[in-house]
């Protein structure tokens, strides 16, 4: 859905128009009331695209999947913002936004992202617990923290140079995803992580990564999970969010760490169906989703 | 310290993607090579799992006229080697053409089309598409402004090849994408006769790259196939044009195709649309076929291009011959732009006249040994054709004019034969061609009599040492 927030276009995927199901309109029946909500956030310089196959599944099965594109990032216009802090509070905007005109119910709440939107999520669990609202799950995918980002990247992304696209391509992914076998047939996923990457506007990706690298609120927001349930997904070949920074994280956050083999950085799409059956058998003990 | 950004990192290498791109060891048997998965449909696991397949909401196969594991191996190796973020392949070159075309048309719909194309692609934008409401205008391929100035509001796409047979006309890629994206429209390039090992097209602004397999890909003129890649970088919302891809589809659940796929739009619309609907499918058993030639194209298109460069030179300075339609030949108006787009070499595919023309261009046809005349470019052996009265023949006098065919025109596929072998077969027939006589069915017929003795009667050194 098209909406507006702080002046500008908005996209807010919806895991598709599957059965004709809209935010608020479950197809599925869920204990205790209205069905899980879960916000998938993306990546430095990415955009929804990247959950497509996850977001139409826990969309089909009655999940109300909400897949923004950050400002700046895909089909949402504006500036992107500079801080993990500022993401965090737009997206809590956000869901407010959904909740009070868009239909979006008040069932239990998963934040889910994926690498810059990992510290996104992290951030915005903080805030929420803060108030003591906190998500009853939150899931970072391909996450470190700190995520200390590298001076040759920073500098290949501060130039807008496609040398930035392929340090993240090269490094985002597990050799094997370099040879290719992808799961959805005639998809390389080398090259579309590589087209979605030249697609972000001027200085969006190094704005993105710079975010990652000045992150310092893991420690504040963490001590604000109490309730929350943590997992953590790792790419047993990443090489962008290695598993020493992994492992601090888990340390920090209490999580439970859910290997992915065969996946680096770029798990969605690498291991589309390994991700799924994670965050499948985690859907019911974090939201009360039928099983 | 320098600003500069640092150099990328290095990725793999061509030779590397071409024997292992899209294939891991089948996991079930540990096999090597890629199995062929003759099998029409695929076993469900549960009954969530096909609904979520039907929905795109999971990966994996359903039926093989949509997805077949040894096809997609074929495919995400081919778009591996184009560099785009995926591929479809169909049951011929002209398949993956219509299925291109047929995404991105309906009635009403119009084309631009470069005049120089094979037969097959003129018959299909000149005859058969107006049928179901889709018209085309050709322009000169050499003219980047008669591309702006035939496109309309209507407009879906700019269509040209790479490098076009028999006169070897080079696209300037860049220039005439430029045209197409100020104009909101894609630029979808037939690449086949160039390959990724010549020249890449998305890296210099196309969009679409389609491939007939059949040829220099498979090269063993063994199986049909095509290709359609996607280069993921066009941005069909901006354009406005295709309601298809941006809009919800009736047809597949209200799917929006850019909203779901972003930069593979395009090519999740050909797979789930035009495969299912229309139906062109690969057959797996020719997709193993293809992949075994792909394996080896980066050395046999080099050895292609070396013999041709040997055999363009040896002709270029015959005087039989009259005219050498190939880039390589100083005088040919795309002898600098291939030098730039193509520095390996400007394909093994081209015409060239002999100065007697028609009646002797008959002779020197019937008079070759080794060359095989028959209807195909891109096989490892030699071939020859008269595009007049075989590729060509559907053209009327017009178009045969504008597409550069003449009646007395050969054309060449220089295969991976010795050199010399294919120099010494083209001396002889150049040699019985030019005879006034005439006489070289009863001369051929002689020859074969005379079972090898007549052949090395031949005098060709003068013509290999060149």
């Amino acid at each position: 859905m098209r909406l507006e927030l702080r002046g500008h276009p908005v996209f807010v995927g919806s895991g598709g128009r599957v059965g004709g199901a809209e935010l608020g309109q479950s197809a599925a029946g869920w204990q205790g009331g209205d069905a899980p909500r879960l916000v998938l956030w993306h990546g430095a310089g990415m955009d929804r695209t990247v959950w497509v196959l996850l977001a139409r599944y826990f969309a089909r099965h009655g999940v109300d999947v909400v897949v923004p594109d950050l400002p700046g990032h895909g089909a949402s216009s504006g500036e992107p913002l500079g801080s993990i802090e500022a993401m965090a509070e737009w997206g809590d905007e956000l869901i407010r936004t959904l909740g009070e005109h868009h239909g979006l119910g008040d069932g239990p709440l998963i934040l889910a992202g994926h690498s810059m939107g990992s510290l996104l999520a992290l951030e915005l669990a903080g805030r929420l617990g803060e108030r003591e609202t906190p998500p009853s799950a939150l899931w970072l995918l391909g996450s470190a923290y700190p995520m200390s980002v590298a001076a040759p990247l920073l500098q290949a992304a501060a130039a807008d140079s496609p040398v930035a696209a392929d340090i993240i391509v090269t490094f985002g992914h597990a050799y094997a995803s370099r040879l290719g076998h992808n799961d959805v047939a005639g998809i390389s996923v080398h090259n579309l992580a590589r087209a979605l990457l030249r697609r972000a506007a001027p200085g969006v990706l190094h704005n993105d990564l710079q975010a990652c690298h000045d992150y310092a609120g893991g420690e504040r927001a963490a001590v604000q999970l109490q309730g929350c349930a943590v997992h953590l997904l790792v790419g047993d070949e990443d090489r962008m969010t290695p598993s020493r920074g992994a492992a601090a994280l888990a340390s920090l956050t209490g999580a439970t760490t859910h290997r992915i083999s065969g996946s680096g950085h770029m798990m969605m799409n690498e291991q589309p169906e390994r991700v799924l059956a994670t965050m499948r058998a985690l859907l019911p003990a974090t939201s009360g989703a039928p099983t | 310290m320098s600003d500069a950004p640092p150099a990328g990192p290095r990725g793999l290498g061509f030779d590397t993607l071409a024997l292992h791109a899209g294939q891991q060891p089948d996991p079930a048997t540990g096999a090597r090579a890629v199995p062929i998965y003759q099998s029409t449909s695929f076993v469900f696991d549960d009954s969530d799992r096909a609904a979520s397949l039907f929905d795109v909401a999971r990966a994996g196969h359903v039926y093989s006229r949509i997805s077949n594991p040894t096809v997609a191996v074929l495919e995400e190796r081919v778009a591996a080697l184009e560099g785009g973020v995926g591929a479809v392949c169909a049951a011929s070159g002209m398949a993956a053409i219509h299925l291109g075309l047929a995404t991105l048309c309906g009635t009403g719909s119009h084309v631009v089309a470069s005049r120089s194309l094979y037969g097959g692609t003129h018959n299909l934008l000149s005859y058969t598409l107006p049928r179901f409401g889709v018209s085309t205008t050709f322009v000169d391929p050499r003219d980047p402004e008669a591309f702006r100035a035939a496109i309309r509001p209507e407009t879906r796409l700019v269509f040209a090849e790479t490098l076009a047979n028999p006169r070897g006309e080079v696209l300037d890629v860049a220039a005439v994408a430029e045209v197409a994206h100020a104009a909101g429209v894609p630029l979808m390039l037939d690449a086949t006769l160039s390959t990724p090992f010549l020249m890449r097209p998305l890296e210099h602004g196309a969009d679409i790259v389609v491939h007939s397999l059949t040829k220099f890909m498979g090269g063993h003129g063994v199986a049909i196939g095509g290709a359609l890649v996607d280069g993921g970088t066009f941005d069909w919302e901006a354009s406005g044009r295709f309601p298809e891809l941006t809009e919800p589809y009736a047809g597949f659940h209200g799917m929006d195709f850019v909203e779901e796929f972003g930069p593979a739009a395009f090519i999740m619309r050909v797979r789930k649309e035009g495969l299912r609907d229309f139906g062109a499918t690969l057959a797996p058993t020719s997709a193993f076929h293809l992949l075994q030639g792909l394996e080896t194209l980066a050395m046999r298109m080099q050895r292609h291009v070396d013999n041709t460069h040997r055999v363009v030179d040896y002709l270029a300075d015959h005087e039989g011959v009259s005219v050498v339609h190939h880039p390589r030949v100083p005088d040919h108006p795309d002898h600098a732009l291939a030098a730039r787009l193509m520095p390996r070499g400007a394909g093994a595919v081209f015409g060239f006249e002999l100065a007697g023309g028609r009646a002797a261009g008959t002779a020197f046809i019937e008079s070759l040994k080794l060359f095989s005349h028959l209807a195909n470019v891109g096989d490892a052996k030699s071939l020859v054709i008269h595009p007049a009265s075989t590729t060509h023949s559907r053209m009327d006098d017009a178009a045969l004019h504008a597409a550069g065919v003449s009646p007395g025109l050969i054309r060449l596929s220089i295969g991976l034969e010795q050199a010399d072998d294919l120099l010494e077969d083209l001396a002889q027939a150049l040699s019985r061609a030019a005879r006034p006589s005439g006489g070289q069915s009863a001369d051929k017929q002689a020859g074969r009599n005379a079972g090898r003795s007549a052949d090395k009667r031949v005098d060709p050194p003068a013509a290999v040492s060149r």
